[in-house]
Order: structure tokens, then sequence, then C-alpha cells
């Protein structure tokens, strides 16, 4: 009973984890990204969007629900993983990992009001401040 | 602290108005060797076991700190401290980075020597899942230069390239490695040190390659105490190549790695599994002088557990076969200068990141 009890709460926090919407500035030329972009951006492959501009990759705090999901999906590496792929270049001069904006909320805040950033967010939380260009279902 | 944590973009802790974060590494590693004398675990610090229990030889402890001045220029500094070394504090990394464009990278200053795979990164145990790197294939007894490096990376087409190329010296005084292994101090100047490392990743397939060359100038330090060493004697060039192979197979990971030094070849491979916070691997290594002298190799087990995003605790045993013998009087000859050099080791500890 106990288990059935812990599976249906499994299965009920995986449907309450709603959608991550990576979002950027309503001002952007990017539209949409791949997973493949996305993930090169907060893995430090790449500094830049597609389009040739400056992009600066916002991470949530560790802790948040859409940290974990975002990095797991789209980096597909769990925390911990994540973690040890970033010592390899923090400490070897090699890269330094997006900065920690907060919650959803913060992140959100960040993302409106700079036009080089990039960061994920509850998709319910998307209003006209920021513009969706890729969706983790 | 946060890891690295945003700290650097919302609080500013200098007194000079520029962007200042402090970041660390660590690991704290205890060690019994069973069914022989001694091993040694790691070359160029020669942190090695005799047949008690010991937790200092390999634990470290290594703290960063960087002041990044402007978008494109920033200064980092890395002191670490090794249980080997009697905790002395050394400053093993202290560069300037420049970057000249967003794929062109120059630094200058104190750096590691990017020999192998693993080379830039062995300190921290946190970014690894063996507890060690393999020592059989990790030997070049010079682990740090003093130098200019220029970093070119691009993406050529899927393939996400980089080519680093460095140049440089660096001077060990006494070389840790060499000095216990001949059993008398003496220092190594290397000069006119070159290398290049380049690397290719598509999908889930790295490859590494590397070459390095310089030239060495040994002196003893008390001349008087070596028969029949007279300074400088020793004076030679040496070249080095290395190839790496790494596949992300989620959930496996595979490692192959070969190197030819002057005067020995040595190669590692590895393959885990992850499975959440656990992952498990077995993991082999070999080397094999061009001489008789010195021939050894690992085979280990082990897992790897994440406590938390910054702490993993690690457990591995390792079975240690010496084979180097006196060519001459057909002698064994263990690296670890104890009577027998065939052991089986069992390790745990704690890496962390912070």
């Amino acid at each position: 009973m106990k288990i059935i009890i812990l599976f249906a709460s499994l299965l009920a926090s995986c449907f309450a984890m709603s959608e991550v919407a990576v979002v950027v500035h309503p001002s952007s030329s990017i539209d949409s990204l791949s997973t493949d972009e996305v993930s090169r951006l907060f893995l430090g492959k790449t500094k830049n969007f597609p389009n040739g501009s400056l992009a600066v990759p916002i991470n949530q705090d560790e802790g948040e629900a859409a940290r974990a999901k975002f990095i797991e999906t789209a980096c597909r590496k769990n925390a911990s993983q994540y973690k040890a792929y970033w010592s390899q270049l923090v400490f070897t001069g090699k890269g330094t990992p997006p900065k920690d904006g907060g919650n959803d909320a913060e992140v959100k805040n960040l993302v409106s009001t700079n036009p080089n950033m990039i960061g994920y967010i509850d998709a319910k939380l998307v209003d006209a401040s920021v513009k969706v260009v890729f969706k983790i279902p | 602290m946060r890891f690295l944590a945003g700290t650097l973009l919302f609080v500013s802790s200098s007194t000079f108005a520029i962007d200042l974060n402090v970041s660390g590494f660590g690991s704290i590693i205890g060690t019994q060797v069973t069914g022989g004398d001694g091993y040694v675990a790691h070359y160029p610090s020669m942190a090695s076991y005799d047949d008690s229990f010991n937790m200092i030889e390999e634990s470290r402890l290594g703290v960063q700190s960087s002041a990044v001045f402007d978008e494109k220029t920033s200064v980092t500094l890395q002191f670490t401290s090794r249980g080997s070394l009697d905790w002395g504090t050394n400053l093993e990394w202290f560069y300037l980075t420049y970057d000249v464009k967003p794929d062109l990278k120059l630094q200058a200053g104190r750096m590691r020597l990017p020999a192998y795979l693993y080379s830039d990164f062995m300190d921290v145990g946190f970014a690894y899942t063996f507890i060690r790197v393999p020592g059989d294939a990790y030997s070049v007894d010079a682990v740090n230069y003093n130098g200019l490096s220029l970093t070119y990376s691009t993406q050529l087409g899927t393939i996400d390239t980089s080519l680093q190329l460095y140049a440089g010296g660096e001077t060990t005084d006494p070389n840790t490695l060499m000095s216990y292994i001949r059993a008398f101090e003496h220092r190594r100047d290397y000069t006119d040190l070159y290398g290049a490392v380049l690397n290719f990743t598509y999908g889930p397939a790295t490859l590494r390659t590397t070459y390095l060359s310089s030239h060495i100038e040994e002196t003893a330090l008390d001349p008087a105490s070596v028969p029949g060493f007279v300074n400088p004697p020793g004076e030679f060039d040496i070249a080095f190549y290395d190839v790496a192979l790494l596949l992300d197979l989620a959930p496996f990971n595979i490692v192959a790695e070969y190197n030819e030094y002057e005067y020995y070849t040595s190669w590692l491979g590895s393959v885990s599994y992850n499975t959440g916070k656990w992952t498990f691997h077995a993991t082999a290594s070999d080397f094999e002088l061009n001489e008789a002298w010195e021939s050894h190799s690992t085979y280990g087990m082990g897992l790897r557990y994440d406590i938390n995003s910054n702490v993993a605790f690690k457990l591995q045993v390792d079975k240690f076969d010496d084979t180097g013998y006196n060519p001459f009087s057909l002698a064994p000859n263990p690296i670890c200068h104890c009577a027998d050099g065939d052991v089986t080791v069992i390790s745990s500890g704690v890496d962390f990141v912070f």
C-alpha cells in the first residue's frame, strides 16, 4: 500500500512539473533554437547565438525544479554530472559556468532586462516580457 | 558558497570594484595496501603507501580565485596543498587570460602541462569517476610550465575542434619523481618546451591528440654523494605523443588513452556505467619502460556515489602487478623501493568542489 502511495505521489510530482520554456529578450532576432543549440550554450561550447550575437546563459539556482529538468533534458546530465563537467573547465582555465540567477521569477526578470541573456523558466510564467525560443515538455 | 555561484554577477567583493570569485576542490582519501609492501599512487608528487592505512598521501586541497577585469581579461590563481608533499602550499596555476576573439584565447603565466587527457584536472577528483587517474599512464615528471598558451576553438560542420599551442619552460627542484626513482636528489630544468593539443568532438565521441617536446638538463643537488655523476651530465631532448578517445554513450562511458614518451609507453582503458547517483567502473592501465627495469600494470574496479551535487564518495579496489627487474642480476626491481611490489590496494574517499 505504501509503495502504491509513493508511486502515485511520484507520478503526481512528475505531472506537477510543467513545461520549461527557454526564453530570451523580446527584442532578440532569434525565434527558435534546437536542443543542441541550447545545450551548447549551457555547456560553454559556444558563446554566441547561431546568428553570431553574444549569448549570456543564466541558470536557475540549484534546487529549483526548472533547473533540474532543464539540465537533465537539454544537457543530458544529472546535477552532479553537470557540476563535474564544469569543474573540468573551471579549474583549468577553459571556461566559466553560467551564473545562477535565482528562481523562475528572478530569471524572467533578468532576461527581460538584458538583450544578451538566455534563461529558462516555468512555461506558465511566460508573458510579453520574454520570448520563448525552445520548450521542454 | 555555491559552486562559483552567481556571486560574480551580483556581488563585488573587491576593493577595486572588479568581479572576484573563489572556488575550490579537494579530496580526502584513505588507502590500505594488502598482500604486498608498497604502492605508488601518484608519480609526480610520489604519493605512495607502505603496508599501513594512510589518509594523507593522496589527500589534497585546491583553492582558486579569479579576478575578472572585463569581458576579455581575467587573472586566475590556484593554490594546491598535498598530503604527499607535507601539505606545503604551491602556486600551481597563475595566469592571465585574454580573449583575443570569442574563438581565440591567449593565456600567459603558470599553467598545467597538458600532456595527458586528464592532466589539466587530475587534481580535481570530483571531475572523474575513478578514485585516482591511473598512475601507470600518468608519469611525466613535470606537471606545470611557465609560458604562453594560445587556444583556437571552432566548429567544422558538426565537429567541435580546438587547437592549443603552447611554449615555455619549467624547473623542478628537486624533481620529486626522478629523485625517488634514482635514489638521489636532483633537479631538472625544462627548456624549449613546446606542445600542441588537438581536440575533435563529434556527437558522443571525443578524440584528443597531443605532442610535446622539450630539452632537459639534470643537475645533482649533492653531486659528491653520487659516484660517477658530474654536473652537468644529463642533457637530452624528449618527445611525447598521446592519443585519447572518449565515448559518452550514456549510461556507459568509455575512455582509452595511449602514449609514448622518449623512454617508455603507457596506456589506460576504463568503462563506466551510471545509474542515478551511482557510477561503477572497471579500469586497467599499464606502463612499460623500453628496458626491463620498470614495468607495471593495474586492474581495478570501483564505484562513485554522488552524495549531493558538490560531494562524491568513492570506493575502489586495484590489483597492481610490478614486473620490473634488473636485467643484469634478474632480481625484481619494484617501483615502490620495497620487497614486494605486487599488491592489492583498497581505497575510499570523498571528493568535493565548492
